[in-house]
């Protein structure tokens, strides 16, 4: 530590669990994107009623080798797949 | 003589109090010539009985050695008394660490890194990703997340978030978005680390995936979106200390990462062998 501030709380920042995303160069999930932006901005910055897009954007990664494929189940959208299946 | 001893020896204590050692030493040096003077008639006077000789011998001898303990109770006193002054200021010291102890080492191990709450350093990345699937949401409690987006001084690149807060609930996933725009005219790479304001909450909060830590690298004026996937741990809302803490600063800064000489050089190798 350069300042040994005796006392204060310094911030330790954790990696992140599934490591970093790898950049969108070629823009390939910009309509996701856009389409979760929207959606935050109607809602009013409401993360609860943007998971759907959310998923999409995130199925959009893992469809273009922008994420490492994995259940979405497992990111907590459970109840979004219940949802579809149920609808299907 | 016998009142007189009645006498000499009471104020021969009295001046002992005092502490006027001159006083008493002339007083004693007095009494104890006239008790040896008074030793020697009483001896010289009842030689014919020997029990008032021995009785006599005896209350000198008696007289003697409380002169005595006159003499010698300063010493012994005022060491001990030194002695028992340390052994106290000694027990209060130690009483007073052992309260002053506890907030000592609380500041010592916040300022050495070692937390209280150890359980989260101590998760593997297995058993995060076990507790991803299982997370539940918390319906009573929602925190606003604020981004805010910052560069270095000398990387030329327009960094921003694209939302300025979201509301979200303890155990759930939510995902943010980064805007990076590179504005000049070179292949930069650049490194981002974060923060979390405030620091009790930043314990509580989980990244699955985010740009940050990994180089980053962006061509001449290209834009890019960088997502942040991240979730708030349900206990936090078990947490007395963030039972007013509804908000919460995530703060990205950018720096230019070394790497960025080595691919200027690179591509300046490659342009004349293309031309």
């Amino acid at each position: 530590m350069s300042s040994m501030t005796f006392g204060q709380k310094i911030f330790q920042p954790k990696p992140p669990i599934q490591g970093s995303f790898p950049l969108d160069h070629d823009g390939d999930c910009k309509k996701e994107m856009l389409e979760y932006m929207l959606c935050i901005k109607r809602e009013k910055n409401d993360n609860s009623k943007c998971r759907l897009q959310a998923k999409e954007y995130l199925n959009c990664r893992m469809n273009n080798n922008l994420m490492e494929k994995r259940d979405l189940e497992t990111f907590g959208y459970r109840e979004i797949v219940e949802n579809e299946q149920n609808n299907k | 003589m016998s009142l007189y001893s009645r006498i000499g020896r009471p104020v021969s204590l009295f001046f002992n109090r005092l502490n006027k050692a001159q006083n008493l030493s002339k007083l004693e040096n007095c009494l104890f010539s006239t008790q040896i003077n008074q030793n020697k008639i009483l001896t010289k006077l009842t030689q014919a009985s020997t029990n008032k000789i021995i009785a006599n011998r005896i209350s000198t001898t008696k007289i003697l050695s409380n002169l005595k303990n006159i003499k010698n109770f300063q010493k012994p006193d005022q060491s001990t008394k030194n002695g028992l002054w340390y052994i106290l200021s000694g027990f209060v010291i130690m009483v007073g660490a052992s309260y002053a102890a506890v907030p000592l080492f609380k500041i010592f191990c916040e300022s050495q890194g070692y937390d209280v709450n150890m359980e989260f350093r101590d998760l593997g990345i297995d058993e995060l990703k076990k507790k991803l699937s299982s997370l539940k949401k918390v319906d009573n409690r929602s925190v606003k997340v604020k981004f805010v987006a910052s560069t270095s001084g000398d990387l030329l690149w327009r960094f921003e978030p694209c939302q300025e807060e979201i509301t979200v609930a303890p155990g759930e996933t939510a995902l943010a978005f980064f805007k990076a725009k590179n504005m000049t005219d070179r292949s930069i790479i650049g490194i981002a680390t974060y923060t979390i304001l405030p620091y009790d909450a930043g314990l509580y909060f989980n990244k699955i995936q985010c740009f940050c830590f990994e180089e980053q690298r962006l061509d001449p004026h290209e834009e890019v979106d960088m997502p942040v996937f991240f979730y708030i741990d349900e206990q936090y809302t078990e947490d007395p200390k963030l039972e007013n803490v509804d908000q919460i600063c995530l703060s990205y800064t950018f720096f230019e990462s070394k790497g960025s000489d080595d691919i200027q050089n690179l591509q300046k190798l490659i342009k004349p062998a293309q031309n």
